[in-house]
């Protein structure tokens, strides 16, 4: 009987919380839809590696040096998303590009507060790039700063990518008027050229590592995704990269990062104050977007709605659909999903820009 | 750990030299995607006179 039931007195109250917080995640991911693709396995990796002396813990680990450690998985993954991203709205409007960059405010704002409130430097620009609103980069940019929370950081990025809908129109509705979210954009759809989307990858990625060659891997990853999709001679590579490599890769990642959820690792202050500082960096993302709008229209003739800048961070598609549909909810007849779409693609470039940025900035350092 | 402010304070350049890079970067791959598309614009020309 001591065989069967010694393993009970290894169990710890923090371990409980856990199986709580991987059920919360699990609920989550199964009812709400949100982020399922990753919160449903990292819910179930949790319960499991939280079991007392768990077995699941030593397999997880051999995954997790295999393709977390090494940066290996996110940068799989990326050739998936870049496969899956439609650049044709930002090709055909490149100064959308600049409400990329600008929706990329809350990573830096981000990096003072978690500097002002004593986390190291590596940690601070960890937590700092959940900003980017994407996954793959956050785990990229934590794992080669060697960030001692990385798995909060993860749990945090994929959360708040989830609750965009819920963060960013409170952000938005706080910063503007109801005039502003009123305002109409023309769209004039340019036809680009095959050539010009052929060359687009190519030139962004040669750009990225010549300015910031520490983002290279995850730059050229994203843009090679995209070169498969449209250089028009490679349809099964591009389905493949979009559905079994995109799919295995999320599957086997979120199950993965659960390995680094384990009670003594992730039950300590610094994973509420993470979150937290999570959403101050999406929710600065969108004041940094919608007022560089705003500074726009001071200049500008022709009236852009600011909202399309709280687009610009890279949760894609997920923030160009509620920008476009709180400016329905305003005005039944103002469409600016293809504007929005377009900042939201643009935010995608600009956040792996950053990630390399703060990699060619912090990584010397640490 | 606790409030550091001298931390703080160094970050301060990181914060606005990596927003002003990622304008910086930004604004060479807009003029890059403007010259790819004249450049596709004059291809597409020329291969429309040639076919004539």
């Amino acid at each position: 009987m001591t065989q069967i039931f010694g393993n009970f007195a290894d169990l710890t109250v923090q371990m409980v919380v856990m199986w709580a917080i991987g059920a919360i995640m699990i609920y989550l991911a199964i009812k709400k839809e949100m982020e399922p693709t990753l919160l449903l396995p990292m819910g179930f990796g949790c319960i499991l590696c939280n079991m007392p002396n768990s077995g699941m813990v030593h397999t997880l680990e051999i995954l997790f040096q295999a393709g977390v450690d090494n940066e290996l998985f996110p940068l799989l993954l990326f050739i998936g998303i870049g496969a899956m991203i439609d650049f044709g709205p930002l090709l055909a409007d490149p100064k959308l590009l600049l409400f990329g960059a600008a929706a990329q405010f809350g990573i830096f704002f981000t990096l003072s507060m978690a500097s002002l409130l004593g986390f190291e430097l590596r940690d601070a620009a960890s937590i700092a790039i959940i900003g980017a609103a994407d996954g793959p980069t956050s785990i990229f940019v934590a794992q080669t700063l060697k960030s001692n929370y990385t798995a909060a950081i993860i749990v945090a990025a994929y959360s708040y990518m989830a609750l965009v809908p819920i963060v960013q129109p409170f952000c938005i509705k706080l910063v503007t008027t109801k005039e502003e979210r009123m305002i109409k954009m023309e769209y004039a759809p340019g036809k680009i050229a095959k050539t010009t989307r052929i060359l687009f990858p190519i030139v962004v990625s040669a750009i990225a590592s010549l300015v910031a060659p520490d983002s290279a891997a995850l730059v050229g990853f994203l843009m090679f995704g995209n070169l498969l999709r449209e250089c028009g001679v490679l349809r099964s590579l591009s389905e493949c990269a979009q559905n079994q490599l995109a799919n295995l890769v999320s599957l086997l990642l979120g199950l993965t990062v659960a390995v680094r959820m384990q009670a003594e690792s992730f039950l300590v202050p610094e994973t509420l104050m993470i979150l937290g500082l999570g959403l101050i960096a999406f929710m600065f993302d969108t004041f940094g977007g919608v007022f560089f709008g705003k500074v726009i229209n001071l200049f500008s003739k022709k009236k852009i709605n600011p909202m399309i800048g709280a687009a610009g961070i890279s949760a894609f598609p997920m923030s160009s659909r509620v920008i476009a549909k709180m400016a329905r909810d305003e005005d039944p007849y103002n469409f600016i999903l293809m504007q929005a779409a377009g900042a939201n693609v643009a935010g995608q470039v600009a956040s792996v820009i950053a990630g390399g940025l703060i990699l060619a900035m912090i990584g010397p350092l640490v | 750990m606790g409030i550091n402010i001298g931390a703080f304070i160094a970050s301060l350049k990181y914060m606005i030299e990596g927003w002003a890079g990622i304008f910086i970067v930004m604004g060479i791959i807009i003029v890059c995607i403007q010259g790819l598309n004249r450049f596709a614009e004059k291809l597409e020309e020329k291969e429309a006179k040639k076919a004539e």
